[in-house]
């Protein structure tokens, strides 16, 4: 959405943002200033998509400066320092976690902080020496990332092999109960230790991370790949460019029936989406320097051939229920076989769109963007009627066994990545033997991204990023919060009651 | 054909042995022990159940793969259905699944020779020893249970069958856990531990569980015949304390 003068001075005299949100808050908006019909070309139809909410742009902003996602390969640092902020390559614990703690204030993204901050037991692991003193180190570490970088969209990964450093950061995730940084457990179980798995899945149970990916799958489609943000499967030492979004429910809304949303709506609008997602990179790449005037290009951190962008999609539960109702039905989508037809119908459509379409600058995935199912993090009152994803409605979940089963196949879609989570009761700590069983069986039926948490914990996991509901609380009081991702938790909740998740008992 | 009558079925159940497995709940059971939780298990016959062929069971047990790696049966008491049991098992066992059972240990052990053989592991629960166990576990005070182990007092009160078969299934390498439920005047508490601290001391990677015995939730009438016997936190403690001290290695305490 373009932004006006007047929001420059409504975030200017906001009583409950930081200076740095403001900061944040000003650059945005004035990326917004510009109309995006005359900086990127946008078409007045193009434009008449996103003014009725049915494409959803997450306020990326027109006057782009740098891509989306930007995922680091911090192996560069390791092995040869880094030349434009003159440090030298880490010779013990202590330099290479100062060095990477230098680095995060450089990597860029769409919220100002690194989304993906390396796999950080692989990096730790050459300098491990002594079990106690870089316990204290990795835990200091991992919480000066917490109260630094104020956004949970910040992510690390681990394994999939078992380490002495992935031990040590469990271990002190575990003790720290920290939202920063949002981690995923890159698993295989054919290189990842069960007693590591184990230790992984009650970690997610006690303080909702790390996250479980499928690293076969991703490996086979993504190739080399990281996963950063809330769950993205993203090229290494790349990124992506952009991502916006498809609202399905709101598509499904407009649609008389299935055949005219399948046959006319969707198709219409999913170009529209894709000639936008066009202009955008084409400005980022041609016009914004950003590779052109970054350390992180010219030192190897990253290289502008590895880049994609995300076509996205939100709300299919909500445009199957649509459709649902539109053929009579008294079925809701998560306990309707019909429903999983309609819904696999739409997802094929979607996918048979995206991979013919042929897009600049992404050679690294075939010339094509990637189908994404995003969760959230928009504050408009659309969002209401599009639930995350391809998830199923809060309220609507079928049982466990039977919400795994219909799930599954719809991961197949998502190439940049898709997850769904459950909240366990109090009795799966003391068995993290039966989660891991759980989500060896969600993989090898097709799951890519498995997350878990306890429904009675303060940190939770609201759609793919950590919030703390004190400091919901806090905000719903109008009070003043470290972290942004806090506004999203709080209007995610308000849209969709995701602290309300069915328990899994 | 034959038919097994069931409670109920846990599609995903983390406390009946290790991982996840479906749990399978039958109806009937061969004692009647006065601080049961599932009392509604133990008449032979209930409203609401559901007799199920071994194929019925096998097609729900397959729509619940690849989630689980195993069942367990449970109950009122599984053994009393063998027959069936080892016929599932052993069809079980072809999907690539084990087979658990969870017993009060009031059984023949050489009729049920074929199910033992099918049975990965038993969740074993010692009722306890001595003449207590007539009132305990063999009463008929709250309701005339036909299936009642027969000749139980000379079995299990005087020869302490339950006892025997649990030794004989260790030394086969079938048991995953021991349970004792505490409470208090129906057996001699320190004898039981000592016992069980014995049959043990070869196999000290088996854990005993041992569980502090509460009322919460039990019908009424169950709850006039326990009064004095609920064990204090203190008494607990004291009896898992004693527990490692008698060597028992894996003690857990759920009280």
């Amino acid at each position: 959405m373009e932004s006006t003068i007047q929001d420059v001075l409504s975030i200017v005299k906001s009583p409950n943002m930081t200076v740095q949100q403001k900061l944040i808050g000003l650059g945005n908006t004035s990326e917004r200033l510009f109309s995006p019909i005359e900086l990127l070309g946008y078409t007045e139809e193009e434009m008449s998509y996103l003014n009725n909410q049915m494409i959803c742009d997450l306020n990326e902003g027109y006057a782009l400066y740098r891509p989306r996602y930007i995922v680091p390969d911090y192996g560069v640092f390791i092995e040869k320092g880094c030349e434009f902020l003159e440090i030298d390559p880490p010779k013990d614990l202590d330099e290479c976690l100062d060095g990477l703690l230098i680095l995060y204030t450089h990597v860029p993204s769409i919220t100002s902080f690194p989304v993906f901050i390396g796999h950080l037991d692989r990096l730790m692991e050459p300098f491990m020496r002594d079990e106690t003193e870089d316990y204290v180190k990795i835990k200091r570490f991992l919480n000066h990332i917490d109260k630094t970088i104020t956004d949970s969209f910040c992510h690390a990964d681990i394994g999939p092999y078992e380490t002495t450093a992935g031990k040590l950061i469990l271990k002190a995730v575990m003790e720290l109960k920290n939202p920063t940084p949002n981690m995923t457990i890159r698993y295989d179980k054919d290189k990842t230790s069960r007693s590591f798995a184990e230790l992984a899945a009650k970690s997610c149970l006690l303080v909702s991370k790390p996250s479980f990916s499928n690293d076969v799958s991703y490996n086979k489609d993504v190739g080399d790949h990281a996963l950063c943000s809330c769950y993205n499967a993203l090229p290494f030492a790349g990124g992506a460019y952009t991502l916006l979004r498809l609202r399905l429910g709101t598509i499904a809304r407009a649609a008389a029936s299935l055949e005219v949303l399948l046959k006319e709506l969707l198709p219409e609008v999913a170009g529209h989406m894709l000639s936008m997602m066009d202009k955008r990179i084409k400005f980022i790449v041609e016009e914004s320097n950003f590779f052109e005037s970054s350390f992180l290009q010219e030192e190897g951190f990253i290289d502008k051939d590895n880049f994609t962008a995300m076509f996205a999609i939100i709300g299919l539960a909500d445009a199957v229920n649509a459709m649902l109702i539109a053929e009579g039905l008294d079925e809701t989508f998560g306990q309707s076989a019909r429903g999983d037809i309609i819904g696999h119908q739409i997802m094929q459509l979607l996918e048979k769109l995206v991979n013919s379409h042929k897009g600049q600058y992404v050679e690294r995935t075939g010339g094509h963007y990637l189908l994404h199912a995003q969760v959230g993090a928009a504050l408009h009152e659309e969002d209401t009627m599009n639930t995350p994803a391809h998830r199923v409605k809060v309220g609507q979940e079928p049982i466990l066994i039977d919400h795994l089963k219909h799930s599954a196949p719809f991961h197949q879609y998502f190439p940049s990545g898709t997850g769904d989570l459950f909240a366990f009761d109090q009795t799966y700590v003391d068995h993290p033997d039966a989660v891991v069983d759980i989500i060896d069986g969600a993989f090898s039926s097709g799951y890519r991204y498995i997350t878990t948490y306890m429904k009675n914990t303060d940190l939770i996991r609201v759609t793919g990023y950590l919030v703390k509901k004190s400091e919901v609380e806090k905000l719903r009081k109008n009070q003043v919060v470290l972290r942004d991702t806090t506004v999203f938790g709080m209007g995610t909740d308000d849209n969709n009651q995701v602290f309300d998740r069915k328990l899994r008992q | 054909m034959l038919t097994l009558p069931v409670h109920r079925i846990i599609p995903f159940s983390n406390v009946e042995g290790i991982g996840n497995r479906t749990s399978i709940f039958v109806q009937g059971c061969n004692a009647n022990c006065l601080y049961c939780h599932n009392s509604e298990t133990i008449p032979m016959t209930a409203e609401g159940i559901r007799n199920y062929t071994v194929q019925e069971l096998l097609d729900l047990i397959k729509g619940n793969m690849p989630f689980i790696r195993g069942i367990t049966v449970s109950g009122g008491e599984a053994t009393i259905y063998h027959e069936f049991l080892t016929e599932l098992f052993r069809d079980v066992h072809k999907l690539g699944l084990t087979c658990y059972v969870d017993t009060n240990g009031f059984f023949d052990r050489q009729k049920i020779q074929s199910l033992i053989a099918e049975t990965d592991k038993f969740l074993y629960d010692v009722k306890g020893i001595g003449e207590g166990l007539k009132r305990l576990c063999f009463t008929d005070v709250l309701l005339n249970n036909d299936h009642r182990a027969k000749g139980f007092q000379q079995r299990f009160i005087e020869t302490e069958e339950h006892m025997l078969n649990l030794e004989h299934l260790l030394t086969e390498g079938r048991i995953e856990e021991l349970r004792l439920v505490h409470i208090k005047g129906l057996y001699d508490e320190k004898a039981v531990v000592r016992r069980i601290a014995e049959s043990l001391s070869a196999y000290s990677e088996i854990p005993l569980k041992l569980i502090r015995m509460h009322v919460r939730g039990l019908p009424k009438e169950r709850i006039q015949f326990l009064k004095g016997t609920v064990p204090k936190v203190s008494e607990f403690d004291a009896l898992a304390k004693y527990a490692k001290s008698m060597g028992i290695a894996k003690v857990l305490t759920i009280g």
